[in-house]
């Protein structure tokens, strides 16, 4: 069984990354043989990412999904095969570029006294008002430096693609800007894109 | 007597990285070890985690409805 971790440029100077490589073309697919499934434990998944973060830090990088796994080398090269160049095309938009996780903590509205259903759905269009109001104001007030920026599906959280010199910059602005409102902000990052690898399109 | 978590920044952004590896990331055609429902169980426990004791109730009415 293959594992498949992460999509880099070929030329990228990887030094002794750790697992197995396989180059085909403009991309290279590290990746690593096993027995057994990968582990779901939350050290294992973390161990992934501490390795993620150090790779993109040297080398643009395409992380793969966490426990994508292929059966062996002949279908690790029929996928790269298949989709190399996508992945070169997404690598070269990504280059430079680090991911920050944006919390927007929108306090939801006081608790009515009734309690009813009705009640419980008028606080609850309240809250996602609100929600959307404080993602559209972020989205404006960070348009100087994001270069992509995504709603994840908690829909409380925002991906935002910046490049790495203006990782402190966006920093900066959020706490400034979190100060100014009733938002709680947090951002966590830089992170490798992980929520900017969709293949780009021919 | 009331015990609440104040979760450290550290905590968060590992969770966050929990969450950005198995719900990010490239997908391609193969086996993902992981569903789509641990991507969710996942961010819940972060809600969890950055929630004071008494507004975890509301939180987790905020994903499943009315409790």
């Amino acid at each position: 069984m293959i594992v498949l971790h992460a999509v880099v440029p070929s030329d990228a100077d990887l030094g002794d990354p750790g697992l197995s490589v396989h180059e085909a073309g403009p991309v290279t697919v590290l990746y690593d043989e096993v027995t057994r499934p990968p582990s779901t434990s939350r050290d294992a998944v973390l161990e992934q990412g501490r390795r993620m973060v150090a790779l993109a830090e040297r080398v643009p990088v395409l992380p793969m999904r966490y426990g994508t796994t292929v059966r062996d080398v002949g279908d690790l090269r029929a996928v790269v095969e298949e989709r190399g160049d996508s992945w070169s095309r997404r690598l070269a938009l990504l280059t430079g570029c680090r991911e920050l996780v944006v919390h927007l903590g929108v306090a939801a509205p006081a608790r009515r006294i009734d309690g009813t259903g009705r009640d419980y759905l008028l606080r609850r269009m309240d809250h996602l008002e609100q929600q959307d109001r404080v993602v559209r104001d972020v989205r404006a007030l960070l348009s100087p430096w994001s270069r992509d920026l995504r709603r994840l599906p908690d829909q409380q959280r925002l991906a935002v693609l910046v490049s790495r010199q203006d990782v402190e910059t966006t920093r900066a602005a959020l706490a400034a800007w979190a100060a100014a409102h009733d938002v709680e902000v947090i951002v966590t990052g830089p992170w490798p894109p992980f929520s900017f690898c969709e293949e780009a399109d021919a | 007597m009331t015990v609440e978590r104040v979760p450290s920044g550290e905590d968060v952004a590992l969770v966050d990285l929990v969450d950005r590896l198995i719900g990010g990331g490239v997908v391609v055609t193969g086996d993902v070890v992981l569903s789509l429902a641990g991507v969710d169980l996942v961010y819940l426990g972060l809600r969890l985690v950055l929630a004071p004791a008494h507004e975890v109730a509301p939180v987790l009415g905020t994903r499943g409805g009315p409790r």
